[in-house]
């Protein structure tokens, strides 16, 4: 008996119209030596995006090449509230943080994300009517999103009283994109419960959009070749595995093992990039220049809504202090660490309690008093490994709920004490330690040395 | 004939990191394939925050941890420096045609560095010239307005310096000569090296083209993984073939197929990301919404010295239709293409014409008879082909000036004119037919895409 294939082969596409026609071309161009021969499926590869996209709409992305876009969604982006994104990044990290490349915007997201979840809606089979709604829920997804989306959103929650679903739905009501949609044979009602995750809604907030900002993140953030390659082999094969039974999506048993790694793939990511020691830092600054603002009645709840740098420029306009550091970027250079420690070295007592913010408020009281007007950030990883939920769907046609749950080493959590001062970071050092006694184990092996050496502060350099 | 890469000694904390990640990987933690990347991205982490290293590296995509010496920290602190992770890289492309290229020129300048400092390390210069030239290939770029190569007529017009003075007069107004001259290094002379005097041409020739193809390409995404794979292998030749003799810079002959390839990437790019249709709208529109606002005095010539949004919103703020286009909208999304041809069908005449600023004028004059000014762009390819001299180091020891000038194929060089409003783009059409009709081979030979973008609007 032929053993069965482990992994479903991917089919190629056939060609859109025109396509031939830019093959040819290319062909010629390599034939002539215009183009070197090496370029030649690089240059077809282009030249069929350029062709496609010279006839339809659509947009030319660094991971998932061309987006073509149905003339109704190339409509629909031209919504403000779309075009907003373009000027919202996709992590905050990326103002100042050691990542200083990542500076990938929610608009190539949402456009990445409706790419993926209409292909997978496709490779599902499901109805003409529900690929379309899909996609359109895949642009509109990240609408509700305010400036530096993850920090800003508790104040969102706590001044306007809305979550960032029920922001979508009311920026996109304004916009008259209900009405829109309602027109062109779009239930808003149905997208509207795509995006929060309902139904079938769950292919696009389950798996197309992690899958799209993994991705990604790695090819802006990282750009490791090793890890953008290994990436997009593995989703892909992940998603070519998805499934359909009884309008639920499931994995196939024999992708178990790529369902997995997919959950460490995010810890992962989680650790080096989203709660990297410097995005920690940005964070804790920003929420601190938000809070500030709103409380001084600089900042009203809606400005959170403009893009990134706008709002900088209010807190700036404000005089809010702390929002200086988001005008010249690279946040991480501005302060030294006077102590900083990996979860390992802390004891059951001390993880538990890091992150308490009651404990924060005392030592950065304690600390505020040797620092004087120097700014003091106090910043631990915040627990963040949830399982990861999926249906398993065995040969036997069993479905089963599966959650997995990969732990994240102790190694790779950090907390963090940084002061802007250089020479106060070294007063409080003793301090620092002193306080932290009781919360650590009693052999550190890798502490992380304390730096002595730092660079000049903007401020410094200024006068 | 290149060399191998030798790998650089681990610090002691790389060494126990490592072990602890493949401990991790062997306990299932961690997925084998992503061994090295986790090794590598730990390490990264580690300096981050290492006593030895705190502050000293940058991670870059395409090149990975940039090492920064202590006078090269002092700089980058500075916000002169800062300010460029606030300028794209590629002004106009990112929201057009490519919405992932949004890198920034400070990315792009450490990335200078660290391919000048590998270029210097290999010719064995002596170790206060290295740093000279590390500083300039750093500081190379400090004299970029906001959206860069696009508004350099206008600084010309404006200050009534040109872009090499404008980089001095920047550095000495911020007191970058004097902390330069503070650590014992020759202002003078590393601002001869951002003008590529002498050595210099390790950055204006190399160091700095080297580093902007692989980082367009790796965040436009023009091309596919085998695109960007080769291009490292050749570069990394160009960089090995690299030379001084007789205190000149040559290439040795062994890389000369790495040359031509070399001289031909950037016309690859050129020709499908830096002129991409939508790229050239862009700059035509942000160009027109400058001379505007200075018109009305929006804005003065020192606002070319802030970040890229902060100018277009304040030309936003006076009420710059162009302005808010290009913020909201890039002009990809709001003009339709009217008329389109590529080189192939202009004759030879056309061929002369048709790149002059004298032709643009002419067509624009006349179109501006039929719609209003806002509602066109006319874009033509300028003329990218620049030839690459290189100076060849022979085998025998002679040096020979060679010159490569890669073609790039006249189909993929176009004549746009693009308009805004829906009702007029028939007219529009036809109009610039009638006058292109003496530079076109034949009678009716221009393309016009068959499905326009329709132009959709919301309420």
């Amino acid at each position: 008996m032929e053993p069965a294939r482990k992994y479903r082969k991917r089919k190629w596409r056939s060609l859109w119209p025109g396509e031939e026609q830019g093959i040819k071309q290319t062909k010629e161009f390599v034939r002539k030596g215009i183009v070197p021969e090496v370029h030649l499926s690089s240059m077809i590869h282009h030249a069929l995006a350029m062709e496609a996209i010279d006839r339809e709409n659509g947009y030319y992305d660094a991971v998932h090449g061309p987006i073509i876009m149905s003339p109704l969604e190339w409509e629909l982006h031209h919504a403000p509230a779309v075009l907003r994104l373009a000027h919202v990044k996709q992590f905050e990290a990326s103002h100042g943080g050691f990542w200083i490349t990542a500076n990938n915007t929610r608009f190539q997201h949402s456009l990445g994300t409706m790419h993926l979840s209409g292909r997978l809606a496709r490779q599902l089979k499901l109805s003409k009517q529900e690929q379309a709604e899909l996609r359109i829920a895949g642009l509109l997804h990240d609408v509700g999103h305010a400036a530096f989306s993850h920090a800003t959103e508790p104040f969102i929650k706590k001044h306007l009283g809305l979550d960032h679903e029920e922001i979508a739905n009311e920026l996109l009501r304004r916009q008259g994109v209900p009405e829109f949609l309602e027109r062109n044979g779009i239930d808003y009602k149905r997208v509207l419960a795509k995006i929060n995750g309902e139904g079938t809604g769950e292919i696009l907030t389950e798996w197309a959009d992690r899958i799209d900002y993994l991705q990604r993140d790695a090819r802006f953030a990282t750009g490791m070749r090793q890890i953008i390659t290994a990436l997009s082999r593995d989703l892909n094969k992940l998603a070519s595995n998805l499934v359909l039974r009884d309008g639920k999506v499931c994995v196939r048993e024999e992708a178990k093992p790529l369902a997995e790694k997919f959950a460490r793939y995010r810890n992962y990511f989680f650790t080096t990039l989203y709660l990297h020691p410097s995005a920690l830092m940005a964070r804790e600054l920003l929420t601190r220049a938000v809070d500030r603002g709103l409380r001084e009645k600089k900042l009203s709840p809606k400005d959170l809504l403009l893009s990134d740098d706008q709002l900088v420029d209010k807190m700036l306009a404000g005089g809010i202090p702390e929002a200086k550091h988001f005008e010249t970027g690279l946040i991480a250079h501005h302060f030294t660490p006077a102590f900083a420690i990996d979860f390992s070295s802390l004891n059951e007592r001390g993880k538990l309690t890091v992150n308490d913010s009651k404990f924060k408020a005392v030592l950065e009281r304690r600390l505020q008093e040797i620092a004087g007007k120097a700014e003091i950030v106090v910043a631990a990883t915040p627990k963040f490994e949830k399982p990861f939920k999926y249906r398993l769907l065995h040969k036997d046609g069993r479905i089963e709920n599966v959650a997995y749950a990969p732990t994240v080493a102790d190694s790779d959590k950090v907390f963090l004490v940084a002061c802007s001062d250089q020479k106060k970071a070294d007063e409080m050092r003793k301090t620092v330690k002193e306080f932290m006694q009781p919360y650590l184990t009693e052999e550190n092996p890798l502490q992380i040395r304390i730096t002595t050496r730092w660079r000049l502060p903007v401020a410094e350099m200024r006068e | 004939m290149p060399r191998t890469r030798r790998w650089r000694r681990l610090p002691e904390i790389d060494k126990l990191m490592i072990k602890r990640i493949k401990e991790r990987v062997k306990q299932g933690e961690l997925p084998q394939r992503s061994l090295s990347d986790a090794i590598h991205s730990g390490q990264a982490m580690r300096t981050f925050l290492d006593q030895e290293d705190y502050g000293q590296y940058e991670f870059l995509t395409v090149h990975g941890l940039v090492k920064l010496t202590p006078v090269e920290q002092r700089l980058a602190a500075t916000p002169l420096f800062n300010r460029l992770n606030y300028v794209k890289q590629l002004e106009t492309v990112s929201g057009g045609f490519y919405p992932g290229a949004t890198h920034s020129r400070l990315a792009h300048s450490l990335g200078t560095l660290h391919v000048a400092s590998r270029i210097v390390k290999r010719l064995k210069l002596p170790p206060k010239q290295q740093q000279e030239i590390r500083i300039a290939a750093l500081l190379h770029d400090v004299g970029h307005t906001a959206f860069g190569h696009a508004l350099e007529p206008f600084v010309k017009k404006e200050l009534g310096v040109d872009h090499e003075q404008v980089i001095d007069q920047r550095l000495r107004s911020e007191g970058v000569d004097k902390l330069i001259a503070q650590s014992g290094y020759d202002y003078d002379r590393i601002l001869a090296h951002i003008h590529g005097e002498g050595l210099g041409e390790i950055i204006t020739d190399f160091a700095d083209r080297i580093d902007y193809l692989q980082r367009d390409l790796h965040h436009s995404g023009a091309g596919n993984q085998k695109l960007a794979r080769e291009m490292k292998a050749n570069l990394n030749k160009v960089i090995s073939g690299l030379a001084v003799k007789d205190g000149q810079l040559c290439v040795r002959e062994e890389a000369k197929e790495a040359l031509e390839r070399y001289a031909k990437y950037r016309n690859v790019l050129s020709a499908t990301v830096y002129f991409h249709p939508a790229s050239m709208m862009g700059r035509d529109l942000l160009r027109r919404a400058v001379e505007k606002s200075l018109k009305q005095k929006a804005i003065s010539a020192e606002d070319f010295f802030t970040e890229d949004e902060t100018l277009l919103r304040k030309m936003e703020k006076a009420g710059i239709p162009e302005a808010h286009a290009l913020f909201w909208h890039s002009p990809w999304l709001s003009f339709d293409p009217a008329f389109q041809t590529s080189f192939t069908a202009l004759n030879e005449r056309g061929k002369r014409t048709v790149q002059t600023t004298a032709f643009k004028k002419l067509l624009e004059r006349k179109l501006a008879r039929r719609l209003p000014r806002e509602d066109f762009i006319v874009a033509v390819t300028p003329n990218f082909e620049k030839p690459l001299k290189v100076r060849v180091l022979k085998r025998d020891g002679t040096i020979e000036p060679t010159v490569f000038a890669p073609k790039v194929g006249e189909s993929r060089k176009i004549v746009l004119v693009a308009c805004r409003n829906p009702q007029k783009l028939e007219d529009a059409g036809q109009v610039t037919h009638r006058i292109m009709q003496p530079y076109l081979k034949e009678k009716g030979a221009y393309r016009r895409p068959e499905t326009s973008k329709a132009l959709f609007r919301l309420p």
